[in-house]
């Protein structure tokens, strides 16, 4: 009985302790970098889809030329990326999404007629958000508003 | 009896097995992450550039989706960002009919296609016989400069029954005309006496159309 | 006594990677999108034809003017087919279905189609395009 190595109860303690180990640190390993990361990544995705999709929206709103008044269309947003909720603002002709999360966000430049002179406004992403086109003496003006 | 040290064994084995296949699941996820489809801002750019292209209200178009053939054939990388400011601080490329029309930079994102018409003026000069009283049929054009001397002995130009010019003596010289260019227009060269020689030289404009595909890529 | 026993963890361990395997796999399956934006930039062509179809101002057969009466579509119709065709790149089919009938092979199921109406004198003229 000399040549056991180790009694049963203590290897059994030692494997709980390894698998423990190991799960202990697969999790912090995961959860500390690549959870988040992989999560950044999704989300820049879908704030970059969200910006285009936007962006889209806003410049098809903008009526034909010879068709006067006003017009209005509805903004689609999610309310949330990565877990948190941003804003959708116009900045001078582009489309700018802040988000929180350094990493996460975008800015477009949209496509406008020459008609358009100015856009303007900001919505938070869990607002019903609706772009609103005016014809004002100057010209078309583009707001990105609340509904 | 051995049985404890070689399920120690085992276990460690099976734990790095595990956290190879953790490693390789992770790689594959990473991988796919970083080849996902990124263009959704290009293919934005790219369309809207395209919507200024096309639209009624352009400096290319003539009507909408009808681009003149004239302006296109001066279109280069100045003027076109002078007049779609979509198309500033990018890589654009803009083909017509399998032509690249403008490329800045080397632009690698998606290209949206919008169907064209190209239009053209040609001119077209027409010798008709000064015969009493006939009707010439010009195509669809714009305008029409009628020259004619006073020996053809022509009294009076008339246009879809509408008498625009008359001169009781014969008219002579150039006589301009403005027509409706969306269909073709009937001329009549009256006249009292018959004369014996004398000709009518009709200038016209009329369009050629060619259908194209414009294709618009944007890096943005 | 060292019995013949399969070590249970390697059983374990082998069950773990075949669902990290099946993991890994699955991000093999997404979809890619191509037959959606296969659909918009066919519902672009069909937008876009529509619009030259029936404001193209060159002298051309002219969709509204075709379906003023019956007998104007009867005799109009092979010409806005071949219109409609010259209009789309080669490698697209085209089907112009009118209140009065239609001209062009019928449109595909369960393949991307792209769409676009019109109004006309006779009412709402429908444009499909496909890939073929």
């Amino acid at each position: 009985m000399a040549d056991r190595a180790v009694s049963p109860v203590v290897g059994k303690v030692l494997e709980i302790g390894l698998v423990l180990l190991f799960v202990a640190t697969v999790t912090g390993a995961l959860s500390g970098g690549v959870v988040p990361g992989a999560r950044t990544a999704a989300g820049g995705e879908v704030a970059d889809r969200t910006l285009a999709s936007a962006a889209t929206t806003v410049e098809d709103g903008v009526p034909a030329a010879g068709r006067v008044g006003s017009a209005t269309t509805h903004l689609d947003l999610p309310d949330r990326i990565r877990g948190e909720t941003y804003t959708l603002r116009a900045d001078d002709r582009r489309l700018v999404l802040d988000h929180p999360h350094p990493d996460v966000g975008a800015s477009h430049r949209l496509a406008l007629p020459a008609r358009v002179v100015a856009v303007r406004g900001a919505v938070a992403s869990d607002d019903p958000a609706v772009v609103r086109v005016t014809q004002t003496d100057d010209g078309l003006v583009v707001e990105v508003t609340t509904a | 009896m051995t049985r404890g040290q070689a399920n120690l064994l085992g276990l460690a084995v099976a734990l790095l097995l595990l956290s190879g296949a953790i490693g390789v699941t992770l790689a594959v996820g990473t991988g796919a992450f970083a080849t996902a489809d990124s263009d959704a801002r290009d293919r934005a750019a790219a369309a809207g550039l395209a919507d200024r292209l096309v639209s009624a209200d352009g400096p290319l178009t003539v009507r909408e989706n009808v681009l003149d053939g004239a302006t296109v054939d001066d279109l280069n990388a100045t003027a076109l960002r002078a007049a779609f400011p979509a198309a500033r601080d990018r890589a654009v490329r803009v083909r017509l009919g399998g032509e690249t029309l403008v490329e800045t930079g080397d632009p690698a994102g998606p290209t949206v296609r919008r169907l064209v018409l190209v239009e053209r003026r040609a001119n077209r000069t027409l010798t008709v016989p000064a015969d009493q009283n006939d009707t010439v049929r010009l195509e669809p054009t714009g305008a029409a400069a009628v020259t004619v001397d006073r020996s053809a002995r022509v009294e009076s130009l008339v246009v879809n029954g509408r008498t625009v010019a008359h001169e009781d003596a014969g008219l002579n010289g150039t006589i301009h005309l403005d027509l409706r260019r969306d269909r073709p227009t009937d001329l009549a060269l009256n006249g009292s006496i018959r004369s014996s020689s004398g000709t009518v030289q009709i200038r016209t404009h009329p369009w050629e159309t060619e259908a194209a595909v414009l294709e618009v890529t944007v890096d943005v | 006594m060292s019995r013949g026993q399969l070590s249970l963890s390697a059983l374990e361990a082998g069950v773990g990677v075949l669902l990290l395997t099946a993991v890994a796999a699955g991000f093999f399956l997404v979809d890619d999108g191509a037959d959606d934006r296969a659909e918009s930039q066919l519902d672009t062509y069909a937008r876009d034809a529509g619009v030259l179809l029936t404001t193209a101002g060159d002298g051309g057969p002219q969709l509204d003017r075709a379906l003023r009466s019956e007998d104007a579509w009867a005799a109009n119709r092979t010409a806005i087919g071949a219109r409609a065709r010259a209009l789309l790149p080669a490698n697209v089919r085209v089907r112009v279905e009118t209140p009065r009938g239609a001209v062009g092979p019928p449109a595909p199921e369960g393949r991307p189609v792209g769409v676009a109406q019109v109004p006309t004198a006779a009412g709402r003229a429908t444009i499909r395009v496909w890939y073929p």
